[in-house]
Formats: structure tokens, C-alpha cells, sequence
């Protein structure tokens, strides 16, 4: 769907370069492998059993844990989706002009009739299509002649030198934010959920590793483009962008009007896909842990409380931006947070696609093992140095 | 359902309950138990936000009933067709009591335009 890159990590990523220049590339290189991985084993778990991930979390840690994994899943996705709504505001003032908070309305209302008239499958048809505008992104750093030279050795981990302890500090935390970016939670709970929407059999497995291979590469490179532009724009001026309508200055800068516009369009789309999809996951996750009929596909009279969720959820969001919050500091706390549950859909989830019983012949490889336990480490640590990180690096301002 | 030997925790706790038509109709929260200590035996499945409020700890156990009511619905074993990842039932979700709260929303939702 439209949101390869959501409002989070377009914020992170831009930010990044600008404070860092080319040298946290490597993260989001780490990152989408992760996603990737994860990703891969959600959907073919899906295509198996046609199990969603909050029935096996359930079965797989219990009640109570599985509850408050819920819980905590369902508060990042409404405040992701928060985000993303003011986020479209700004957009929107930015093209149209008008009042933020009526332009707040306005998007609320959007994606409220566009889920509740269209169908999945032209949900994701229409802002996946109309997210590509983001290329223009990918275009524009490419035009802004970065040291390519630089930007491949910045691939391998590395640490730069920096003036203080404190900067390092900030290094770290966007090395946690970035990484939490890019493997958010909802992206795995959503592309399951997705695949049985879609009606995945064991058959679509090999379309699975495509799909995941290609739509996160795609967010990652969008990712990349937009720590490049940070380096390439906001670093020799020490300027570091606060708002996402700054970023669409990387394509105005190369292309003019027209690229400011399509970049513009673009963070519309990618930042309504990703409302949608947050919405929607937090509707999933409680129906699928609570046991109710849910999808899509049902219709609204098919899965009434799954759809009195998503238009809650969207509702919630509404008020939530309405009270005047930031919305680029509502997601960047959103981003750490989320860090937080990681391990615990993660860890479900490899269990589950690494047992026998449950996957028969699809189970787990040698490869997806090794990766998935390399992986569940790497983010218990991000989980563990994650607040902390927050605090002692004041939100990444050194 | 006869089964000589159940793994209650593996095979039955927290796994989704779906009807005859196969829509799915909650969780299982809890199980009802009779016989003596030494042949116990699986008389029914219970479900609802009642028997979810009986899983959580004490303190909060007791705000969950207040907020989501104390409703706990029993299904009889007799009514488990087959056990798979899911646990499938005989008879229809509005036969056996359940999903309630889903028809009466369905009925609210089906006034607005473009519902059905």
C-alpha cells in the first residue's frame, strides 16, 4: 500500500542525514533486511494457516501478555495514525491553505469514506499506485550529486567522529529510531492480515517473498533518498527540517514547481496509505484478539465491531491531533515506543513459523531461523536502550 | 467431541471459537471441568468478556466487569464439531448465544448508506 514510508520515518530519516550526512545509511540497510524477514515469515504463516498474528501471539505467550501487547500495539498504531492525519493537514495547508484544523477534518473525513466505500483491494491498489509519487524523492537525491563513493562505504556499520559525548548519544538514538522506523510492528500485523484478506494459499508463498522483498526495498530506498537529500540539503547549512513539508524542498530544489508539487502529492498519499493501514491494524489486532469476525472482505455488516474499530480508531486519532499536539513529535514518540513491543510480535512469530506442527513443509529454513534470532536480539537491545537513549540524548537534539 | 486425552492448554485455551457457517464467534476463556480429581472430563467452553475479566489480575479483573459487563457465555462440549487451530462448533453463533453484541451493531451499521 501508499505507505512505504510513513510521516515517522520520512521525519527520522531526513533528520538523519542532516544531523549525520550519509553515515547512518548502514541502519537502514540492517532495517529492511529485518523487515524483510519478518515481513516474509508474517505472510507465509498467513498463506499456511490462514492464522492471523494476534491468534498466535495469543496462543503462543498467554493472556495476559498477549493483552498487553495488544494494548501497547493498538496505542502506537493510534498515535502513528494520529500522526499521519496531521501530517496530510500540513500537506493540505501547504497546497490548499486553510485552517489546520478544519484541513484536520478534512483528511479524517477522507479516509474514513475512502475505507468505507472501497473495497481492500482498491484501497491498496489506490494509494500504493498514487504513493509512487514518492520516487520523485529518489529522483530528486539522485540530482543532488551525492559522493556515491560515500554513501556505499556508509553501508558498512561504522561509528563518525563526532564533537561530543552528546552527539554520540544522539548517533545512538537515531541508530534506535531509525531501526524502529523501519520494522515497525504494524507493518507485519497489516501485511498478514493483508494476505488473508487477499485469500493467500500455499501456493502465493513464492508471490510473498516478491511482494516483501520489493514493496520494503522500495520504502527503504524512499528511506535512503531522504537521508541523502538531508545530507545533500540541510547538512551544509546545519539546518535539521522540523516539518515534513520541508523534505518536498529536495524536489523543488532539482525539479521546481512541478517537482514540489509531486512531492507534495506523493507525502499525501504515502501519509493517508499509512492512516489507513494504522487504522485498519488497530481494528485487526483487537478483533483478532478478542475472537470477533473481522476483514475487509466481510463488509461493514459482516464484521460490525471490527468496522465500529476502525472508524473508532480514525475518531480517536481526529481528537488526538484536534488538541493542537505536534504531530512530528506525537510519532517520534510513537517510533521509540513501538521499539518497545518489538520482541514481543516478534518472538511469537518465529516460534510459530519455525514450528513443525504448525507449518508443515513451509516451516522455517535454516536462514530464516538464523536471521529471525539474529534479529530478535538486535531489536531486544534497541528495546532496552531505547528510553533510556530518549531521555539522555533529549529526543535526538544532543 | 470425544477425545480420550486433551492438551487443554495447547489445543483449547485462547484459540478462536467459529460457528457452523464458520464465522468466528470469540474465544475460548475458560473450560468448565467435572468428575473427580482422578478422571476429570471437559463438560464446556466458556466465553465472553466475563470469563476474559477471570484471566486478568485481581485489581483489574474487577474494573473490566464494571466497564465491559460480566456477561460469560457456556457452550457444552457436545456442541465442539472439530478441533483444528481453530475449535469449530455445530450449531450457529445466534443458537448458542454468541456474538450478540456483533448482530445488534450489524443491525445499527446496515441504516448507513453503502453498508451492505
Amino acid at each position: 500500500m501508499g505507505g512505504f514510508v510513513e510521516i515517522g520515518e520520512l521525519v527520522f530519516s531526513v533528520n538523519a542525514g542532516a544531523k549525520f550526512g550519509y553515515s547512518l545509511m548502514w541502519v537502514m540497510l540492517l532495517g529492511t533486511v529485518g523487515i524483510i524477514v519478518y515481513g516474509e515469515m508474517a505472510g507465509r504463516l498467513a498463506a499456511v494457516t490462514r492464522q492471523p498474528i494476534f491468534d498466535v501471539i495469543r496462543e503462543r505467550t498467554g493472556f495476559n501478555t498477549a493483552l498487553g501487547t495488544m494494548l501497547a500495539a493498538n496505542l502506537v498504531s493510534l498515535l502513528t495514525c494520529a500522526a499521519e492525519i496531521g501530517g496530510i493537514a500540513i500537506i493540505l495547508r501547504l497546497l490548499l491553505g486553510g485552517p489546520y484544523r478544519l484541513l484536520l477534518l478534512a483528511a479524517c473525513l477522507f479516509l474514513l469514506l475512502s475505507v468505507w466505500f472501497l473495497s481492500f483491494e482498491f484501497i491498496e491498489r489506490f494509494f500504493g499506485l498514487f504513493g509512487l509519487l514518492m520516487v520523485i524523492f529518489i529522483i530528486a537525491a539522485i540530482y543532488l550529486h551525492p559522493n556515491w563513493g560515500q554513501v556505499a562505504t556508509s553501508l558498512i556499520p561504522n561509528v563518525p567522529a563526532l564533537e561530543s559525548k552528546q552527539q554520540y548519544y544522539s548517533y545512538a538514538y537515531f541508530c534506535v529510531a531509525l531501526l524502529s522506523s523501519i520494522m515497525l510492528p504494524y507493518e507485519t500485523y497489516f501485511y498478514a492480515s493483508g494476505a488473508i484478506e487477499d485469500r493467500w494459499e500455499p501456493k502465493d508463498i513464492k508471490m510473498n517473498r516478491v511482494i516483501v522483498v520489493i514493496g520494503f526495498t522500495l520504502g527503504s530506498l524512499l528511506a535512503a533518498a531522504l537521508i541523502l537529500i538531508g545530507a545533500q540539503m540541510f547538512l551544509p547549512v546545519r539546518l535539521e527540517p522540523d516539518l515534513p513539508g520541508a523534505v518536498a524542498l529536495g524536489p523543488a530544489a532539482v525539479l521546481g514547481k512541478a517537482g514540489l508539487l509531486v512531492g507534495l502529492l506523493g507525502m499525501f498519499f504515502a501519509f493517508s496509505g499509512a492512516a489507513v493501514e494504522n487504522a485498519l491494524t488497530g481494528a485487526y489486532n483487537l478483533a483478532q484478539f478478542l475472537g470477533w469476525p473481522w476483514g475487509k472482505f466481510r463488509g461493514a455488516t459482516g464484521a460490525p465491531r471490527f468496522t465500529l474499530a476502525w472508524i473508532g480508531m480514525l475518531a480517536l486519532a481526529l481528537v488526538i491531533v484536534l488538541t493542537g499536539v505536534d504531530p512530528v513529535q506525537v510519532v517520534e514518540y510513537s517510533i521509540v515506543f513501538s521499539v518497545i513491543i518489538l520482541p514481543l510480535t516478534y518472538l511469537p512469530l518465529l516460534m510459530a513459523a519455525s514450528d513443525k506442527d504448525v507449518m508443515g513443509p513451509f516451516v522455517n529454513g535454516r536462514l530464516a531461523k538464523t536471521l529471525g534470532w539474529f534479529y530478535l536480539i538486535l531489536i531486544c537491545v534497541a528495546a532496552l536502550l531505547a528510553v533510556p537513549l530518549l531521555v539522555i540524548s533529549h529526543g535526538g537534539k544532543g | 467431541m470425544k477425545e480420550k486425552h486433551l492438551d487443554l492448554v495447547r489445543m483449547v485455551f485462547d484459540h478462536q471459537l467459529i460457528d457452523a457457517n464458520s464465522v468466528e464467534c470469540g474465544k475460548v476463556e475458560d473450560v468448565e471441568l467435572a468428575g473427580d480429581a482422578g478422571e476429570l472430563r471437559v463438560v464446556g467452553v466458556l466465553t465472553g468478556p466475563g470469563a476474559a475479566a477471570g484471566r486478568l489480575p485481581h485489581w483489574l479483573a474487577k474494573a473490566a466487569r464494571k466497564i465491559f459487563g460480566g456477561r460469560v457465555t457456556r457452550v457444552p462440549w457436545e456442541e465442539v464439531y472439530v478441533i483444528t487451530s481453530q475449535i469449530k462448533l455445530k450449531s450457529r453463533a445466534s443458537e448458542l448465544a454468541l456474538a450478540g453484541s456483533d448482530r445488534r451493531a450489524a443491525e445499527w451499521l446496515r441504516k448507513l448508506p453503502g453498508a451492505e
